[in-house]
């Protein structure tokens, strides 16, 4: 099986362990799915920079194949307080 | 008294981070007296990012205790990360526990970053190849080494609180794929604390899971990894007077008045 192959059983796995090992992403919790012939990654990540280097991974990866980024960039708030009896 | 913790883990510092919490961490101190961080503090263990984080915790005006996550173990400058921390007042709690005073009551921590192995009924044994017994051990040793750190605290502390990394129980990660489960954390964590007994855990590393668990022995579990809180931090008030825990502000909550 050649990479870039949409049909490679292994392409789902190729690239969470790139996005993962890539110093430019180190982000182990992107979610990858490969279906329809798209490779669709998802979840949240610190910064724009973070989501852009991951999709630049995955192009790497694909090659000609279809990504669909949905990795959001992680939005947080003020504090909530919980009393623990 | 009660004594207020603010807490998160899973905050995955890097070079592009600055600026981005330290709003938030400035006013820890009027809503919480110590602040605990539960590992995977940097993107990937780089001492810059280390650096970087060390610079944003200087607005905090609490005491910092902090154990690493394996992503702060990535770069193989884990020493060095630690270094930059404690220069910027984090205590690390890693293997061992401590005691601070807040108005009239002791706080014990007791902290260990724990690994994996999984949860009863379908965890790892110490069996077969000396590379599987390793990754056993491991978890056991730091469990025991938990254990032992709470027990300290047994008759020096009015509250204890156990930091970890990983998972001490399956409730709070679930939302994640159960495929992975034995890599987000071990049973093993768990029943050491409920051996020993502690007010609460908390915990990161589980982006998926979701916040609130108890062990098997009914103590209150916090998966505070900042992916599910979506908080810069949440605040945990330890009163040994309540009975029962229930959220009891949104939002950007006022300290309460007498706290201090």
């Amino acid at each position: 099986m050649l990479p870039h192959d949409a049909a490679d059983p292994y392409l789902q796995e190729k690239l969470r362990k790139a996005l993962a090992e890539d110093a430019r992403v180190g982000e182990t919790n992107i979610r990858v799915a490969h279906a329809g012939g798209c490779l669709w990654i998802s979840g949240f990540v610190g910064s724009e920079e973070r989501r852009v280097a991951a999709h630049l991974v995955a192009r790497e990866i694909a090659g000609d194949i279809e990504i669909r980024n949905d990795i959001e960039v992680l939005q947080v708030s003020g504090p909530t307080t919980e009393s623990i009896g | 008294m009660s004594v207020r913790v603010a807490a998160v883990a899973d905050i995955h510092f890097g070079r592009d981070s600055r600026g981005t919490l330290a709003p938030y961490w400035g006013r820890i101190h009027e809503q919480a007296d110590l602040f605990l961080l539960g590992g995977d503090l940097t993107r990937v263990g780089d001492p810059a990012e280390a650096q970087v984080l060390a610079e944003e915790l200087a607005v905090v005006r609490v005491p910092i205790f902090a154990v690493l996550g394996n992503h702060d173990y990535h770069s193989d400058q884990s020493a060095r990360v630690v270094d930059i921390l404690r220069d910027a007042r984090v205590q690390m709690v890693e293997g061992t526990s401590t005691v601070i005073k807040v108005g009239n009551q002791r706080v014990g921590i007791a902290g260990t970053k724990g690994f994996g192995g999984g949860f009863v009924g379908a965890c790892a044994t110490a069996f077969g190849e000396p590379e599987t017994k390793a990754y056993v051990h491991y978890t056991m040793a730091l469990a025991a080494r938990l254990e032992e750190s709470l027990r300290e605290l047994e008759t020096t502390s009015d509250y204890r609180i156990a930091l970890l990394h990983y998972a001490p129980i399956d409730g709070t990660i679930e939302g994640e794929k159960r495929q992975i489960y034995p890599f987000l954390g071990s049973y093993l964590l768990a029943e050491s604390i409920d051996r020993v007994g502690a007010d609460i855990v908390f915990h990161g590393h589980a982006h998926l899971g979701r916040e609130k668990g108890v062990t098997p022995g009914g103590i209150p579990v916090r998966n505070v990894a900042q992916p599910v809180l979506r908080h810069a931090y949440n605040v945990y008030c330890l009163d040994h007077a309540r009975t029962a825990a229930s959220v009891h502000a949104p939002e950007n909550a006022a300290p309460e008045a007498g706290r201090r």
